[in-house]
């Protein structure tokens, strides 16, 4: 079974707004996080969806759920303090319906234009290596600054990729590494970014899978003009 | 939902659009496409300025399967692989011509003037995915692969033998097909295979006139041993249909039928003398109707016209991205070759 895990915890506080989190925004009539549940729902290989989500907005998504005919959601699980936190609330909801040999596909809420090519080549990485990222090639150059004043160093630039969403699993591989790492310490957790970051400290090989420019995270309101901007040149 | 979607935008230019798709009808995931020779005129910007700034931006290709994503209604299952239908219905209520042709079973839609098609006058299917009525596909069966693709050519070649006058189950003692490009091959194997006709093909390429293996074969610059006909077709197009019909005029029994298929640029001299001593009818016949593709994918069941339409399949490439869809319209544009480089599309 391939289970889609979308992630919608978080706050917006980088955009600024007060009323809702970025992926409850809307563009050109409907949620952002009901456009970017429309690619899994629509995926022949996707069979289930968990939706982690804010506890005050999981009213809201249920209406849209039923008002966009999303038919695969199976779990909405609560968020967490972080995106860990929430991570591990969709692997726990899911627990009892999947086994170990299952997969799980974790997207951002907020990258709505998530494309099909992404979805099925992280599914056959998935399968391949245990484990998958989503990624593209940085064509910018990356600098590294320790203390964000000066240069510290140029990384070479074709060596590096910048990651994107999904992550993809085999579940128990991610259950492992999700369960070691909430049984140290709080003080002792090392920071991580994204659930590749907690599975890679883990000593798992993680394949690549090839992103794409489009399917952008909306971080920032610079970010929802892009979206919006993208969108609006295709009507 | 949001889908890619490639549009021409000026001529050799095609960009990323990216679409927000409503599933109101059947979701279909286009799957293969075959570039025709009117999506190269597009591409190359042998049209005029002002009637490609009506058109652009517009994605390309008439040609093309697909593969069911959802339908609502429940009718067609999530995997179902389809032929998709370039002709839209027409919305016309009948008012605004003086003769209206739809209810006309020898033109029917497709000579509509308020009618649309694909990747002439409306969007074709170069996308990641497409909402479509399913009156505008037609289930293809599990013998049938990816050769599927060529149903809009075979359905042409049905709708030019339906405007010859051929009616189904009719026995056509033969027929006389000028062109040994792809379209005058599709026509010969329609007319063999679906009409069990006797085929004479007249062309100028040894090595096209080769793959003709159902017909007789004869050379264009010698048509003296070609036998007298009742029935021709001229697949030429350009500037040689002219020469092409005018053959064809000159060997046609009286009160025969010419059938014109060709695309010309410019217009063509006819010899309307013999036209008019012979009783001669002409006919133009041009892309197809539902009923055409029907009949095109019956034909393709049958196992020797499957295996002669699978001969067109020069290659299949893979198109992942921009890039690779540019390199195959460079290449069709350029080829000669009796057939197609397809595209496995997954953008």
């Amino acid at each position: 079974m391939n289970i889609a895990i979308v992630l919608a915890g978080g706050s917006g506080s980088r955009m600024g707004m007060v009323d809702r989190p970025k992926q409850f925004i809307d563009i050109y009539g409907k949620p952002v996080i009901i456009h970017t549940l429309e690619a899994f729902e629509i995926n022949e290989k996707i069979d289930a969806i968990c939706v982690v989500c804010v506890k005050a907005w999981q009213d809201d998504l249920s209406v849209w759920l039923k008002e966009y005919d999303i038919r695969k959601v199976r779990w909405i699980a609560d968020a967490g303090s972080s995106r860990q936190e929430s991570s591990l609330n969709a692997l726990n909801a899911i627990q009892s319906e999947c086994s170990g040999d299952d997969y799980v596909i974790i997207h951002d809420a907020a990258r709505p234009l998530v494309s099909q090519k992404i979805i099925n080549e992280n599914i056959e990485k998935v399968k391949e290596f245990g484990a998958c990222d989503t990624v593209i090639p940085a064509h910018d150059t990356i600098i590294k600054s320790l203390d964000e004043k000066t240069l510290d160093s140029i990384p070479m630039r074709k060596e590096l990729y910048l990651g994107q969403t999904p992550q993809s699993f085999k579940y128990s591989i991610v259950r492992k590494a999700y369960d070691d790492y909430f049984a140290l310490p709080e003080d002792k957790r090392p920071e991580m970014t994204d659930d590749c970051g907690l599975v890679l400290s883990s000593g798992i090989t993680i394949g690549m899978a090839m992103g794409d420019k489009l399917n952008m995270k909306i971080t920032t309101m610079e970010d929802l003009l892009l979206v919006k901007s993208i969108v609006r040149a295709g009507r | 939902m949001f889908a890619k979607s490639y549009k021409i935008t000026e001529p050799k230019r095609f960009e990323i659009f990216v679409e927000d798709i409503r599933n109101e009808n059947v979701l279909v995931r286009p799957d293969y496409l075959a570039v025709c020779k009117a999506d190269i005129r597009y591409y190359l910007g042998n049209r005029s300025l002002s009637i490609l700034k009506r058109k652009f931006p517009m994605s390309l290709i008439h040609e093309a399967t697909g593969v069911v994503v959802r339908d609502k209604s429940g009718e067609f299952k999530s995997g179902q692989r389809v032929v998709l239908l370039p002709c839209r219905r027409s919305e016309c209520d009948g008012s605004k011509c003086e003769v209206c042709v739809r209810d006309n079973p020898h033109l029917l839609d497709n000579y509509c003037p308020e009618s649309k098609f694909c990747s002439s006058n409306y969007d074709g299917f170069s996308k990641e995915l497409i909402d479509l009525d399913k009156e505008y596909m037609i289930p293809i069966p599990d013998e049938i692969g990816e050769e599927a693709v060529f149903s809009e050519l075979i359905s042409v070649g049905c709708c030019a033998l339906r405007r010859a006058g051929f009616s189904e189950g009719e026995i056509v003692k033969s027929v006389t097909v000028w062109g040994d490009g792809i379209m005058g091959y599709i026509i010969s194997l329609v007319a063999k295979y679906g009409f069990g006709c006797e085929v004479n093909i007249v062309g100028l390429s040894k090595e096209k006139l080769e793959k003709f293996d159902f017909a007789n074969i004869y050379y264009s610059n010698d048509i003296e041993t070609l036998p007298r006909m009742s029935v021709a077709i001229e697949a030429v197009g350009g500037n040689a249909s002219g020469i092409a019909a005018n053959q064809a005029i000159d060997k046609l029994y009286s009160g025969g039928k010419l059938i014109l298929s060709g695309v010309a640029n410019d217009n063509v001299p006819l010899n309307t003398r013999m036209v008019l001593e012979h009783g001669i009818s002409i006919r133009g016949t041009t892309r197809s109707v539902r009923c055409d593709f029907e009949k095109a994918v019956e034909l393709l069941r049958i196992p020797e016209f499957r295996e002669h339409i699978k001969a067109l399949l020069l290659s299949v490439r893979e198109v992942n991205n921009i890039r690779d869809y540019y390199a195959v319209f460079e290449e069709e544009s350029k080829s000669t070759a009796l057939g197609k480089n397809i595209m496995k599309i997954s953008f």
